[in-house]
């Protein structure tokens, strides 16, 4: 039965204003996100238990933004109130390794270059390790230096591991613990060979630290190098490979991110919230962080789908059409968001709402999203699902233009024959070679120049074409997916992008 | 030349016509298949009348035994019989080799399989939401299926109608209404009288003796018009000679076919009994009739399939003939395609059944009904990716459970429990309710405590 409304109508124009400052991009930073932008995914409590040692995510999944929230005390507090469990009250953290060129914690990509030429990659790591630990915990290292530091860890590893047991023992004993955190590993390295050293170097630290209570490593990881059975060539390693956690977004907390926004963002928030209050009963209690006051919404709101639905179709047309048979706006929009292993990124489900709204007041619709414009607005997400792509796999459009003009389902001939007609595996060799050899300036603070580094799959492959390799590494990455045995297809979020058509049966005459 | 065949007839006159009549436009041209499937046809009026004598034996040579002879194989519209009306007539449109032909199929029943849905006559008329289960084969628990939520929506205070077209193995009267429950007659029964424009016909409907309220609803409304009644239960020589007369044309008017005459009494019963929904259990494979319940009862349709090769093949005959009706529809909401909607029978609960089920359903569709998508464009083509739940061809579900096999709602229903059936059908008869009756859960409008 439909509630009567007390206080007033929905508020419209505050939720529409609101839905158009949702902003473009997420730059991949170590500054602590905004708490007011601080969405805490219920499904992400694993990622964010300290005893989680590797968090593997896709490309905007949130793994850089998880890592910056982490090192943040205000995060970390607010995260706290939400998730009281992980017990993060008693954490203190720090960076392993960031996108920051700057961070006294570790040496950027550079400094681990140079270093890497003489020493092991493990006892590379030890140091900064070591490092962050001493400094803060009133400890002496000899040396300044990284050179020296690491030269220091290497010559002495029984006074390396003494110092550390007496620093974890004297953090157990205070009920504390200490995270160190290693984001963007992708840019330790100025190729594959030297990145998953490095990599291998720094897991074997991590399984080592497994067995030291008070200290703790977390790594965030592309799925790409998750994958790559190079980097797991250690003893041992199986237990840390196997006990990974994936950040993933459901349906529900793709919602809730959305709720999240309209209830914190602006001046319309509040109005929206009482709106909550009068038509579906969800109260909200505030949260001190940083001087302002972030409301995390109710729990009920996160994770019960029925009570989401009800939520949006205050705002949306409940049908992807006028015949209820186009399918539910609910399931509809995170199902079209969605790359070929199911997965949505938050910044795209974002931009899709955003511009459907947008496209939707265009039209002069009286919803803030009516099912035209949020077609519309799921076509511009997939354009910015590719620019996020293209940030951990610079080659993705070489790889797409030359399927222009396919259809799907085909066969991997079909896919394979254009790529060999448009030398992709040539150009993305000689993108890689042109990219490589300016030395980046290092005064940028974020180390973005980074480095091409070409499919994963072509840097290690045995046996295969490169052209099979690379449809390989677009399955890994979630941009085709196998129907069967020979033939693949490609979900609409790319395929409506890079122009790529649909095979059918009919071909219609008007 | 190899002698033609069946399936050779229209690709080689095809051939006949474009490698004489160069640049012809074939949207103009009919192709005419008649009872005996022989291939005429029919050119527009400009085409040079001494081109089309000299193209006659040719044509005649090519189709052999489905040429109808050499003078008649080859005609100017002007110089047929039916004139320009032919233009008008509806026709099937066959994709041959990238060239699509407008073809006219001519038979002697069955008509309603080269009809496109939408196209009949009264078909606008208002009426309650009517939803077709067809299966390719029986034992795959469509009438189970059928039942089941029809009870469901009648214990909710809904009245159902249940409409038994499965005639030559009618089920819902004996598996819905104790003998003594029967109603006098059944829907064999009204064609038959129906065919002679007997008043008897006009009586049943009026009176009700063709429908019952079948006891396992009570106290719903859950209303049986079953194939036979007590009439058939009493002279049963008379059944299969009833059934012989069920599927021809009356004389009513300009004549009607079995989907009219259906329609016809469906359209009365509705008036009569005025139910909320129609449930039509249509006859399994594709028989003539069954183009009724698919194409031209305005209904939902529900197509049962288990996991089967020969399933699988049977579906794209009907798919490969519906595809014949589609190119001349422009795609929309109002598009008849989105009416149908797969079900997966006797589901298996094993990981990846249903992923294995949806990927074969979806090549399937693909190839048959789904149009065409260019790249970069043709917003509007009827085409789903594999994933999208709404598409025709993503499946409902319901799960295979052994103790509906041979499931006999009238010994059976109370030794089944409730947790049963929602374990099996639940999801189904959910996705039904919102599907076809625009009933979203009552708990995701309602937070009210």
């Amino acid at each position: 039965m439909p509630i009567k409304i007390k206080d007033g109508a929905f508020p419209t124009d505050q939720v529409r204003r609101s839905l158009d400052e949702l902003p473009d991009t997420m730059d991949a930073s170590t500054n602590p996100p905004d708490p007011n932008d601080l969405y805490v995914v219920l499904g992400h409590e694993r990622a964010l238990d300290p005893n989680s040692t590797l968090v593997v995510g896709d490309r905007g999944s949130g793994k850089s933004f998880w890592s910056a929230a982490l090192n943040s005390p205000v995060s970390r507090a607010l995260i706290h109130a939400q998730l009281p469990r992980l017990q993060l009250d008693r954490v203190e953290t720090s960076w392993g390794f960031s996108v920051s060129t700057r961070n006294a914690d570790h040496p950027s990509r550079r400094v681990l270059q140079c270093l890497h030429g003489s020493h092991a990659a493990e006892d590379i790591w030890r140091a900064v390790v070591l490092r962050q630990l001493t400094s803060r915990y009133d400890e002496e290292l000899p040396g300044k230096d990284w050179a020296e530091i690491v030269a220091y860890v290497a010559d002495n590893p029984e006074r390396e591991e003494r110092l550390l047991s007496r620093i974890a023992g004297r953090l157990a004993a205070d009920g504390k613990r200490h995270l160190v955190i290693f984001d963007a590993l992708d840019r330790t390295g100025s190729d594959w060979k030297a990145i998953r050293a490095l990599v291998r170097g720094l897991l074997q630290v991590c399984l080592d630290l497994k067995g030291q209570t008070g200290i703790q490593a977390k790594v965030f990881l592309r799925p790409d190098m998750w994958e790559d059975r190079s980097i797991w060539q250690f003893p041992d390693s199986s237990k840390l490979h196997h006990g990974r956690v994936i950040l993933e977004w459901r349906r529900t907390d793709l919602y809730g991110l959305l709720w999240h926004w309209l209830c914190n963002h602006g001046e319309g928030a509040k109005m929206y919230r009482r709106w909550l209050q009068s038509k579906h009963h969800l109260s909200f209690t505030a949260t001190e962080a940083d001087g302002a006051q972030v409301y995390p919404i109710p729990a009920k709101l996160r994770q019960d789908e029925d009570l989401q639905q009800a939520v949006l179709h205050d705002m949306a047309t409940r049908y992807m059409g006028a015949n209820r048979r186009r399918g539910r706006t609910y399931t509809w929009l995170p199902n079209h968001l969605a790359d070929a292993k199911g997965q949505v990124s938050p910044r795209s489900f974002l931009i899709a709402v955003r511009d459907a709204q947008r496209e939707t007041q265009a039209r002069g619709h009286g919803e803030v999203l009516h099912w035209e414009g949020i077609k519309r607005g799921v076509q511009s997400a997939s354009s910015v699902r590719v620019q996020e792509l293209r940030e951990d796999y610079p080659w993705i459009q070489t790889v797409l233009t030359p399927l222009n003009g396919q259809t799907v389902p085909c066969r991997d001939e079909d896919i394979m024959q254009r790529w060999e007609n448009a030398h992709t595996v040539q150009a993305i060799e000689r993108d890689r070679t042109v990219t490589l050899s300016p030395e980046p300036f290092g005064s940028a603070e974020i180390d973005d120049e980074r480095f091409y580094l070409p499919p994963h799959a072509l840097a290690d492959r045995s046996s295969d074409t490169p052209e099979k390799a690379l449809i390989q590494e677009l399955q890994r990455i979630g941009v085709i997916r196998r129907v069967d045995d020979d033939r693949v297809d490609i979900p609409d979020l790319f395929r409506v992008a890079a122009a790529i058509g649909r095979r059918g049966g009919v071909r219609p005459i008007r | 030349m190899s002698p033609c065949t069946f399936d050779d007839a229209l690709p080689r006159a095809l051939e006949q016509i474009r490698g004489t009549f160069a640049g012809i436009d074939f949207a103009d041209v009919r192709f005419i298949r008649d009872m005996n499937g022989r291939v005429h046809l029919v050119l527009p009026d400009s085409a040079d009348q001494a081109e089309v004598v000299a193209a006659r034996p040719h044509l005649a040579d090519a189709l052999g035994a489905y040429s109808p002879g050499s003078e008649t194989g080859l005609v100017r519209l002007s110089d047929t019989l039916f004139g320009g009306a032919l233009m008008d007539e509806p026709f099937l449109v066959q994709d041959i080799n990238g060239t699509l032909i407008r073809l006219i199929e001519r038979r002697v029943v069955g008509q309603d399989w080269a009809l496109a849905p939408g196209t009949e006559a009264g078909a606008s008329v208002v009426h309650p939401p009517r939803v077709s289960f067809f299966s390719l084969k029986g034992g795959v628990g469509r009438s189970t299926a059928l039942f089941l939520w029809g009870r469901e929506l009648a214990a909710q205070g809904k009245r159902v109608l249940l409409l038994d077209l499965d005639l030559e193995a009618p089920g819902l009267g004996a598996q819905l209404l104790p003998d003594d429950a029967r109603p006098e007659f059944g829907v064999v029964d009204w064609l038959a009288e129906d065919l002679v424009g007997s008043p008897m016909a006009e009586a049943m409907l009026v009176e009700r003796m063709l429908v019952a309220r079948s006891p396992l609803a009570d106290p719903g409304y859950l209303y049986v018009a079953p194939a036979t009644g007590k009439r058939t239960a009493q002279h049963p020589a008379g059944f299969i000679a009833k059934l012989a007369r069920a599927y021809l044309d009356n004389d009513r008017g300009g004549g009607e076919d079995f989907a009219v005459r259906v329609r016809r009494l469906l359209g009365t019963l509705e008036r009569a009994l005025e139910p909320d929904l129609v449930l039509i259990d249509s006859r399994a494979g594709l028989h003539e009739t069954a183009a009724a319940a698919i194409l031209h009862l305005d209904a939902d349709v529900l197509l049962f399939a288990t996991d089967q090769p020969t399933v699988w093949e049977g579906y794209r005959y009907l798919l490969a003939q519906l595809a014949q009706m589609a190119h001349i529809h422009p795609a929309g909401d109002d598009d008849w395609r989105l009416r149908l909607k797969m079900v997966y029978a006797r589901a298996s609960e094993k990981q990846g059944a249903l992923e294995g089920f949806r990927s074969r359903a979806y090549e399937l569709w693909l190839d048959g009904l789904y149009d065409e998508q260019p790249a970069g464009g043709a917003e509007e083509a009827f085409s789903f990716a594999e994933t999208d739940d709404a598409a025709p061809h993503y499946p409902l579900q319901i799960l295979n459970d052994p103790r509906f096999e041979q499931f006999n709602p009238l010994e059976h229903l109370s030794t089944v429990g409730a947790a049963a059936i929602a374990s099996s059908f639940g999801p189904f008869m959910a996705a039904l309710d919102e599907r076809v009756l625009g009933n979203e859960d009552l708990e995701a409008v309602d937070h009210a405590d």
